[in-house]
């Protein structure tokens, strides 16, 4: 037989760039890492609170400076990002059957949006905003 | 004024005299009804005999022309010319290894489909004097959506998983799991989960959701993935806390 | 003739193949239909529009030759449940 398949080169490290959906996928994915340096971040101030008042301070004023908000603003994007992304693939996963029906996944991730509203809000409330 | 045309490029491959694949353009009649298949089967009769590729029932239910058209994985009988530009690059399915022109080597995809045991796996065997397996509608609705596969292999084509690592099992055949687990009439899920619950089944996707996007069926093999993965987490922890339980 | 000479994946060859066959089938259904001088459901003759049940109640069995066209015979039909009857719709059926 002169059958001869041919085999592709195998996928190179940049293959997420070559499609839209692919970039989209590796955002979602990336943010895991911002959202982590960002819970780094917070633990290293727990630390440093516990090293009293002028090191929590310190702390503060650089979280507030330029690159510390940047940073900050940066992760939040991320972090939205990947709130919007996974209460949209929720109803995927769960899917609910009320009535014999199944439930329309807009009303799962309304539901999803609502709840992290209520529960924003009251994490903002008890942080003193 | 001449007639309006379509430049299709098409993927070239003959082992018996190529190297490696190569592209050929040819320039056929623009139709407004036409889809790609017809302009590749334009191609066949009128301009090069020599071009080989799968097709068969020309109305996106028998999943035999599945093709990446401009980079996006399509049944050629379901892209219409007039949706795309006027030069149109076709290419076999990616993520598999090209036989010759359009045609791929399906192998690996008919083995892993063999292998999650696509059959009602039944409580008790019934003769057939017993009577049929009675199921109700909404027992039926619950795993409809996933009996609409009809293998074009799309969802493999687009899947970045498979593209990476060819052991995994892939979307169509962990949907087609997905299917007899969810079926009334099944007591299979076990006897699956070597093959579906294992490293190269459920847990090497990370939901990308690229299969969703392309299937031209809506089966939704992502979200059959993702509730295998709950499932089976379930299924997990219970043999430890209830190891008497089992589907 | 064939235009494409591969030995793997040869369409051009299967096509010719195919279509050998499919001109086999065509006169094997030609031949039986022309014989047939009668209307039965979607075999329909201008010429001979009515059924005629006592000629042609039978299945037409089509013999392959290679040179001739093919030679029409007849086997009997087993009739079990449903008796043959006038074809009517609507109110013609009172």
């Amino acid at each position: 037989m002169s059958r001869r398949p041919y085999k592709a080169e195998p996928s190179k490290s940049g293959w997420w760039l070559e499609q839209p959906r692919y970039i989209r996928y590796m955002m979602r994915e990336m943010s895991a890492a911002f959202i982590g340096v960002y819970a780094l971040v917070l633990i290293a101030g727990l630390f440093r609170l516990s090293e009293g008042e002028a090191a929590y301070t310190e702390f503060l004023d650089a979280a507030k400076g330029p690159a510390g908000l940047i940073f900050a603003v940066i992760a939040m994007l991320f972090a939205l990002y990947h709130t919007y992304t996974w209460f949209e693939v929720t109803p995927k996963a769960m899917p609910l059957v009320f009535a014999g029906k199944r439930l329309p996944g807009a009303i799962i991730v309304a539901a999803h949006w609502a709840g992290f509203v209520v529960v924003s809000a009251a994490l903002w409330l008890l942080a003193g905003g | 004024m001449s007639e309006r045309t379509v430049e299709l490029e098409i993927l070239r491959y003959d082992p018996e005299q190529d190297e490696a694949p190569h592209f050929q353009v040819y320039t056929v009649p623009y139709r407004e009804d036409w889809v790609v298949l017809d302009a590749i089967n334009y191609v066949k009769d009128e301009l090069d005999r020599t071009l080989s590729y799968r097709w068969s029932c020309h109305m996106a239910v028998c999943g035999s022309c599945g093709m990446v058209v401009n980079g996006e994985p399509a049944l050629a009988c379901h892209t219409f010319l007039r949706d795309y530009p006027q030069r149109i690059r076709v290419e076999p399915l990616q993520n598999f290894p090209i036989e010759r022109d359009l045609v791929v080597v399906m192998d690996d995809f008919i083995d892993k489909l063999g292998s999650v045991k696509p059959y009602v796996v039944a409580r008790e065997e019934k003769a057939v004097d017993d009577g049929e397996n009675l199921q109700t509608p909404a027992e039926l609705a619950r795993f409809k959506q996933y009996t609409a596969c009809i293998n074009c292999l799309l969802c493999y084509s687009a899947c970045p998983q498979y593209a990476l690592n060819d052991e995994f099992v892939g979307p169509a055949a962990l949907a087609l799991a997905h299917r007899y687990n969810l079926d009334s009439r099944d007591v299979g899920r076990s006897a699956r989960e070597d093959v579906v619950a294992s490293n190269p089944g459920i847990w090497e996707c990370s939901f990308v959701g690229a299969c969703s996007e392309v299937c031209p069926k809506a089966v939704d093999p992502a979200a059959a993935i993702q509730q295998t993965k709950i499932a089976s987490t379930g299924d997990y922890f219970l043999k430890f806390l209830m190891p008497w339980k089992r589907k | 003739m064939l235009n494409d000479k591969s030995n793997v994946f040869n369409t051009d060859l299967f096509e010719a193949l195919e279509l050998g066959a499919m001109i086999d089938v065509a006169g094997a259904m030609a031949c039986a239909a022309l014989q047939r001088t009668e209307s039965r459901g979607s075999h329909q003759r201008l010429d001979y529009p009515d059924r005629d049940d006592a000629e042609f109640l039978r299945h037409s069995l089509a013999h392959y030759s290679a040179t001739d066209l093919p030679a029409i015979d007849y086997s009997d039909v087993t009739i079990t449940r449903s008796q043959p009857a006038e074809r009517v719709y609507g109110g013609a059926q009172e």
